[in-house]
């Protein structure tokens, strides 16, 4: 039976499973060691939730092609909606054991219905209390995600980015700038936009490209729209190429997911391009493997749909 | 459609083994420096009237009398864009930069504030409806 990815502010045990798990796979250490990474510094283990930012990182310096800088193995191009999915199930599976419950289901944010409210009162959102995500803050200091030097427990950000785009290992807490970058989030205008958008995508297969994707991930526009503003308007470490430090990172992309599951319930369980394309789009074809880390690949057209696994308490974005 | 492989239920050691397995794959990746590295060169192509028009772009960027090891990028609109920030564009590489800064606070630690020149302040992502103005912050 599928289980349900439930609203986050709408379900006050997801949203305590949620922090709790995140808590939990925060704190669960695999054998694997930045060593074997080639992350600098002394060789330290990398905890199941860590292993996410880092593959996050691996996908966006993986280029496809590697004559560019642009599109990579999960960003601008196809693949975007299809290896976040993936990214997320993966999570949902490590979150189920680390919960000892197997019907947990990925919670979303709406962030679309917050993007109605005036500016200030999108701040004061209830996502960003401290029974849910916590505040805005360098570092934040309330909520679930909040770094105590002195508790090794507590959540903290281990593995980022410097400014050259090289991970590095470090021990600080979660940083947060809230609407700093942008006055607004998405409306629901964009996301209602968005499901009008077809087809699904467009040569030339990158970020000017027309067609869905290109509008869900955030290029369509100039300033950036969708999943592209959210990861602006929340800001700190959100913004580098290490973002799933933020746990509203999962979120985000959960309800992406959604409105993905919408276009397609709209439109038909579409996907371009198909194998035949060039070379240059291996990576994004309809057969080829996605990035993986931390599990066996999958392929765009083993996600397209996953309704007999998990499906969402509404289809209404 | 159930996929089989989703039925493959992640444990601490699955993960530790599939990390070793693409251990070196993700290694090569995450050394890679971005294509052309500081200094890259955008190559942007077009026709008109029959004529082949090809521009060159470099962008080389110091910032407190250090280069900027970052490749910046310019798309065929000339938006400005940075993998290190991946999900912004700018219209104007003075407005990238400052991002940079604020984004990565631990590698350009604040200055006294002076208060430096400000033109060539192009507003670049602020200028845009939605998007707040962000300060100038200039420094000596």
């Amino acid at each position: 039976m599928a289980i349900i990815r439930p609203n986050i502010l709408k379900d006050a045990v997801a949203r305590q499973k949620y922090a709790q798990g995140v808590n939990l796979l925060k704190n669960e250490f695999t054998t694997s060691t930045t060593q074997s990474l080639g992350i600098p510094g002394p060789s330290n283990p990398i905890s199941t939730y860590d292993l996410f930012v880092v593959w996050h990182q691996v996908a966006m310096m993986t280029m496809t092609p590697t004559s560019q800088n642009e599109r990579n193995a999960a960003h601008s191009g196809p693949v975007f909606p299809a290896w976040h999915r993936f990214m997320l199930r993966q999570l949902e599976l490590n979150l189920q054991r680390a919960l000892q419950d197997p019907a947990f289901g990925l919670p979303y944010w709406d962030w679309a219905a917050d993007g109605d409210l005036t500016p200030s009162k999108q701040k004061k959102s209830k996502i960003w209390a401290a029974d849910c995500m916590g505040n805005t803050g360098s570092p934040i200091s309330k909520g679930p995600f909040v770094f105590k030097a002195s508790n090794p427990q507590s959540f903290r950000v281990r593995i980022d980015a410097d400014s050259s785009n090289q991970l590095r290992q470090v021990n600080r807490g979660l940083r947060r700038a809230i609407g700093a970058g942008a006055t607004t989030l998405p409306r629901r205008s964009d996301t209602s936009t968005a499901l009008k958008t077809t087809p699904y995508d467009l040569p030339p297969w990158d970020r000017s490209s027309g067609g869905f994707r290109n509008f869900l991930e955030g290029w369509a526009q100039n300033p950036v729209v969708m999943h592209n503003r959210v990861h602006v308007w929340v800001g700190g470490d959100m913004l580098p190429p290490t973002s799933p430090n933020d746990p509203v990172f999962f979120l985000n992309h959960c309800n992406v997911d959604r409105i993905w599951e919408a276009w397609m319930n709209k439109n038909g369980r579409t996907y371009v391009p198909l194998d035949n394309a060039s070379i240059d789009l291996k990576g994004h074809r309809l057969h080829d493997d996605l990035s993986s880390l931390i599990s066996p690949p999958t392929q765009p057209a083993a996600v397209l749909n996953m309704t007999a696994t998990y499906t969402y308490d509404t289809l209404l974005v | 459609m159930k996929h089989k492989k989703d039925l493959e239920r992640p444990t601490p050691e699955s993960i530790a083994h599939y990390v070793q397995r693409n251990a070196s794959k993700a290694r090569a990746c995450l050394k890679m420096k971005m294509r052309g590295g500081a200094g890259a060169e955008t190559v942007r192509e077009t026709d008109y009237k029959g004529h082949s028009i090809v521009v060159r772009t470099t962008y080389r960027v110091d910032i407190d009398g250090r280069p900027f090891m970052g490749a910046i990028g310019v798309s065929n609109s000339g938006e400005v864009h940075y993998h290190g920030v991946p999900n912004m564009k700018f219209s104007s590489a003075l407005d990238l930069i400052r991002t940079v800064i604020d984004v990565f606070p631990d590698d350009f630690k604040k200055k006294r504030s002076g208060g430096g020149k400000t033109s060539g302040r192009t507003n670049g992502m602020s200028g845009m409806p939605g998007m707040m103005k962000r300060r100038a912050k200039q420094t000596r």
